[in-house]
């Protein structure tokens, strides 16, 4: 069964083309404009594996996310974060903290397809490697 | 440790921690600036393998990141090739002589005391730098503050 994706963006000019750049590549793909929905999206849904999102949105940020996703443990899903200019907060800063918090990675926007197809199945990798190895 | 005076201590000791790391990252002639833009050419590519991305990756403006390229490009660590997305574009990549000077990156030998520490006090460590960066970041944008809200409980 092809992997289910979570896509989170504030942005849906970005939101869609994600969205659309994976479907094509196969993955099912549920997506939301809120981090703040994620846990009950994550709920409702316990067979999505990734979760793609942006740093910067109103409400909640990505790096807060990761950090109520450890509340799943094992089960939570693997995170790939998005993120780009026009903040003084430095990406560099953005993409330690994120990554340090458990994010498999850190795309810069703007980013390419073929970038972000390499990010989540990536992710995807590391997701079957939690699971085997449990 | 809640004595001002021990406080201040422990102040000179990161600020001092600061500087030995910074003397480390000047290896093989690079600045420490230098060091983190060739860690960044070698894990993007496209639009944000560009001077521009660069300079939002460091907080930065695209001045100093353009010197930046060029000091790399001078030391053959990175060279413009056309962008294999849009020929019309050019990248900036690492050449094998930068590959090769990131296997011997001092951010590494950070990497290598960290791991050697036992895993409550590198959480404890982490706790504690994520407050500190988010927090003096938080000077220059008060929106750093909502990065993590463990920062934002805490300050």
């Amino acid at each position: 069964m092809n992997a289910h994706i979570l896509v989170i963006d504030d942005d849906a000019e970005i939101r869609e083309t994600v969205t659309l750049a994976l479907t094509k590549s196969r993955y099912r793909v549920t997506a939301i404009s809120d981090a703040a929905e994620a846990m009950e999206t994550l709920a409702d849904n316990p067979d999505i594996s990734v979760v793609v999102t942006d740093v910067w949105m109103p409400g909640q940020t990505g790096v807060q996310l990761l950090k109520s996703l450890k509340a799943l443990g094992a089960e939570a899903p693997r995170v790939v974060l998005m993120t780009g200019a026009g903040r003084q907060t430095p990406i560099e800063i953005t993409s330690a903290l994120g990554e340090m918090h458990g994010a498999v990675t850190t795309l810069i926007k703007p980013f390419g397809l073929a970038d972000l197809r390499n990010a989540v199945a990536t992710a995807i990798d590391f997701q079957k490697q939690l699971k085997s190895a449990k | 440790m809640d004595d001002r005076r021990q406080i201040k201590a422990l102040a000179t000791l990161l600020d001092q921690t600061g500087r030995l790391i910074a003397v480390a990252g000047h290896e093989r002639g690079l600045h420490p600036v230098q060091w983190s833009a060739l860690r960044y050419f070698a894990r993007v590519s496209g639009a944000a393998a560009t001077v521009n991305g660069l300079a939002a990756f460091q907080g930065s403006t695209p001045g100093p990141a353009s010197r930046t390229v060029q000091a790399l490009v001078v030391k053959r660590l990175v060279r413009m090739t056309p962008d294999a997305e849009d020929r019309r574009r050019k990248v900036i990549v690492p050449t094998p002589d930068g590959r090769k000077a990131l296997k011997s990156d001092p951010l590494e030998r950070l990497v290598d005391l960290l791991a050697d520490l036992p895993p409550y006090n590198r959480a404890a460590l982490a706790d504690t730098l994520e407050h500190l960066v988010v927090a003096l970041q938080a000077q220059n944008d008060p929106d750093a503050l909502r990065l993590s809200d463990t920062v934002e409980s805490a300050a």
